[in-house]
């Protein structure tokens, strides 16, 4: 038990440390006990902040109050599927984006470790890292339990949501462990086919584990709790939370059921995640045949990109940039971006049905506060191009050298980092536009408007994020690597979200004005506004793009 | 600017100064590198050998003095003077998730060169320094003796007329190794100049026209072997005597018996 304790606080120290290069062992990161000094702190602070809000809504009068009890009520029910649901989420998100490099030469590979040691210690590892979260939870609904009677019942979710983080640790490592030997099997065989294989199912795992813990649609199945429970019983996942709704109701037998089906359940997990590893785990990179063909340099600029004004050197740069982040595992999850928040979009449709379609025309203010909801669409483009963007300088790594000792200049490096980030944000953009025009159907000018805007919010992000990704470039590698200083990423995204709500709200002025006919004139010059500012500030953050590549390629500094 | 005239001179460094903070890494270093001549700078670790070849390349820039390609500051033409240039990295960083081929056509592609010229060279080298059957396979994938050659070859497809080799040799297999010293040769004989840093003394003893020791950020000596063992007062000693002897490292007797106890 001393070694598996040993190798469960490395890995925890490990993951303490990662994105401090050079100084992870300083300062409070040293210690590994600083994430229960974390986790006290939360429970406190959200206990009080729990108390605050149960003794609010106990004040309220019964009308309004009795809905807001029972979904307290249900709340507490709900927060043992919860915790698993955050650790997978954050864990196949951090596997995703770990870099095959690190993910190979991880040290563990070649101690003499078991299989049976490392997992258990990842699996307490990935449940200490990520304790915060059941931590904020319990501090949450500790006041409401409390003030309504559940204490007790408080007490056994507690319990239960600790073996449940334990289970979606277990269930992170058997993901690892599959992802690595699905990964290695299809790279090995299916040449190029495989590349565009391991993009399309990260994409999808990103994809489904976003649906399954989208909140509008898990609001969606707590709500459903209550009439579902003979179908949750058959879910492993939601047997803790039987237990808590047996304990809120007095079943004892059901209570002790459950609760031992979850600790077993939790065994079981580990139990596979064990044999899972033992059986699939394989440390070393496989050798990856991108083709077969032979060796013909190519003639002339490819894909047309000399019709963009590209020359020879950027095409060359933007061909390059395009196979990094389409094979790349650390880049694969950016890919996702536009995907998922079309998802977290759409799931406003889909879940909340009052969301729709409406006509510009319209005078209705439930029409216009529709058209209102649907400015999401306006910002996939945007987001998207703004992160993108973002990490084009610094993904370059320990390779970006390179780019200094070639016959380069910088403002044709500049060209190709924009021009790509901004062709692959602009088809993001279109796709998602697309698809939303068929389902709602606007009115040509409605369309035309909303198309406008979308492109200039992308092109005026696209810059924004180039001229942060040039001031404030992280070559280093890592295993989680980030591409942006810290500090460039807070900035940047103030800057970017503030920039798109100011650019758009000329747009929803103009929408609100709809429901008053005598202002109609009104309408077209704050569109016009709107696709005005966003020139200016494309071509302001433009210049300061110029400026921050320009500094950049003075020298090379890590 | 043009440099004070020497028609002799591929590469010539005048003055460079280079700090990393408080740290002085190159204090006024005055190198000249003839055509057709293979230079070796050898100094030990954290000399500045690294940092004066990446500002001859433009990685870096001197915080004083200039570097001349043929008589022309870098400064000045930096694009058209590094297209002179041939570059492989003390630890090549290639861009892993590129194949063999992909990276050097990459880099080909940088120096434009011809497509016909391209593929009948780089087939070549693949196949010379054993290669060929890899060039498919991701960098990922690859050992890094592999990546080295990677680089060597990277270095050599535009034919470079200044060669700027850091630890070019580390990594290799003796077959391939001795296939780019005899390469090196060949090259210095046609006029290509070369600037080589290495810590193995025989392979500079062997290779270099000249030699160049570097310690704390400054040249110590430079000349021919039997040049510098005369500076040494070490005649008919090898160039690790002398290279000890120059750096004030020659006392290792006691170390030795130190680490033994």
């Amino acid at each position: 038990m001393g070694r598996v304790y040993l190798i469960a606080l490395i890995l925890t120290k490990s993951q303490l440390r990662m994105g401090r290069s050079g100084r992870g062992g300083e300062g409070i990161f040293r210690n590994a006990a600083i994430i229960v000094l974390l986790d006290a702190v939360c429970f406190g602070v959200c206990a009080v902040i729990g108390f605050y809000i149960a003794g609010a809504i106990l004040a309220l009068p019964a009308s309004v109050g009795a809905p807001l009890v029972t979904a307290l009520v249900e709340v507490l029910v709900f927060v043992p599927a919860l915790v698993p649901s955050v650790v997978l989420v954050a864990g196949v998100l951090f596997e995703l984006s770990v870099s095959s490099k690190f993910a190979s030469s991880d040290s563990i590979n070649w101690l003499p470790v078991t299989q049976t040691e490392y997992v258990v210690a990842s699996t307490l590892s990935v449940a200490y890292n990520y304790s915060v979260v059941p931590s904020v939870i319990m501090g949450l609904t500790l006041g409401p339990a409390v003030e309504l009677g559940y204490g007790a019942t408080w007490v056994e979710m507690l319990l239960l949501s600790c073996v449940s983080l334990l289970y979606g640790g277990a269930i992170v490592e058997i993901l690892r462990a599959a992802v690595n030997r699905v990964s290695l099997a299809v790279m090995s065989r299916a040449r190029r086919g495989a590349l565009v294989l391991r993009l399309a199912a990260t994409i999808g795992v990103i994809l489904v584990v976003e649906v399954i813990f989208n909140f509008a649609f898990l609001l969606d199945i707590v709500g459903r709790f209550q009439s579902t429970l003979g179908a949750a019983a058959v879910l492993p996942v939601l047997w803790a939370s039987v237990a808590v709704r047996a304990s809120e109701t007095g079943d004892v037998v059901q209570n002790a059921l459950f609760s031992t089906a979850t600790v077993l359940f939790t065994a079981a997990m580990l139990f596979v995640a064990i044999k899972v590893r033992a059986r699939y785990w394989a440390p070393t990179p496989s050798q990856v045949v991108v083709t077969s063909k032979e060796y013909a340099p190519r003639v002339g600029i490819p894909f047309g990109l000399s019709l963009f004004g590209l020359n020879r050197a950027e095409a060359t740069i933007v061909r390059k940039d395009f196979k990094g982040l389409t094979r790349r595992r650390e880049m694969l999850q950016y890919f996702a971006i536009p995907f998922v928040l079309s998802i977290v979009f759409l799931f406003q449709i889909v879940f909340n049905p009052s969301v729709g379609a409406g006509s510009v025309t319209s005078s209705s203010p439930a029409q216009v506060h529709s058209e209102v909801d649907q400015l999401p669409v306006w910002f996939v483009g945007g987001l998207f191009g703004l992160i993108i963007s973002s990490i084009s300088f610094g993904q370059e790594g320990r390779s970006a050298p390179l780019l200094y000792s070639l016959p380069l200049t910088w403002k044709e490096v500049l060209r190709a980092k924009i021009f790509t980030s901004f062709i692959l944000a602009f088809t993001a953009m279109l796709c998602i536009f697309a698809v939303v025009t068929a389902v709602s159907r606007p009115p040509p000018l409605v369309f035309v408007e909303n198309l406008a805007i979308a492109a200039s919010i992308t092109a005026e992000e696209v810059c924004i994020g180039t001229a942060f990704g040039a001031r404030y470039p992280d070559f280093q590698e890592r295993p989680r690597p980030r591409f942006l200083d810290p500090i460039g990423i807070i900035v940047m995204v103030i800057v970017g979200m503030f920039v798109m709500v100011v650019t758009v709200l000329p747009a929803v002025l103009s929408e609100a004005l709809t429901s008053f006919p005598t202002v109609e004139s009104q309408i077209q010059p704050l569109f016009l506004a709107s696709v005005a500012f966003a020139a200016a500030v494309t071509g302001l953050s433009y210049n300061w793009a110029r400026r921050a590549t320009k500094k950049l390629f003075v020298e090379f500094r890590m | 600017m043009q440099a004070p005239t020497d028609q002799q001179a591929a590469l010539r460094l005048v003055s460079l100064y280079k700090s990393y903070g408080d740290i002085k890494a190159v204090k006024g270093i005055n190198l000249t590198l003839k055509r057709g001549e293979i230079l070796g700078l050898l100094g030990p670790n954290g000399s500045g050998k690294s940092t004066t070849m990446k500002m001859v390349l433009g990685i870096l820039k001197p915080d004083e003095g200039e570097v001349f390609v043929y008589g022309q500051e870098e400064a000045a033409a930096p694009v058209e003077l590094k297209k002179r240039l041939g570059y492989v990295p003390e630890t090549p960083q290639l861009y892993e998730f590129l194949t063999g081929i992909e990276y050097i056509d990459f880099v080909a592609e940088m120096y434009a060169v011809p497509p016909a010229e391209r593929k009948a060279r780089v087939s070549q080298f693949l196949g010379g320094l054993q290669l060929a059957g890899h060039e498919n396979e991701m960098i990922s994938g690859y050992s890094q003796g592999m990546k080295q050659k990677i680089a060597i070859i990277s270095a050599l497809v535009h034919r470079p007329q200044i060669l700027v080799l850091d630890e070019a040799l580390n990594g290799l297999d003796p077959r391939s190794a001795r296939l780019v010293k005899d390469l090196l040769k060949q090259l210095a004989s046609e006029g290509v100049s070369i600037l080589f840093s290495t810590h193995v003394l025989e392979i500079a003893q062997a290779l270099c026209d000249r030699v160049a020791i570097m310690y704390q950020g400054t040249i110590m000596a430079e000349g021919t072997v039997a040049e510098l063992r005369q500076t040494a007062g070490l005649p008919g000693s090898s160039l690790e005597e002398v290279f000890l002897k120059m750096t004030g490292t020659d006392d290792l007797g006691e170390v030795v018996k130190e680490l033994s106890r």
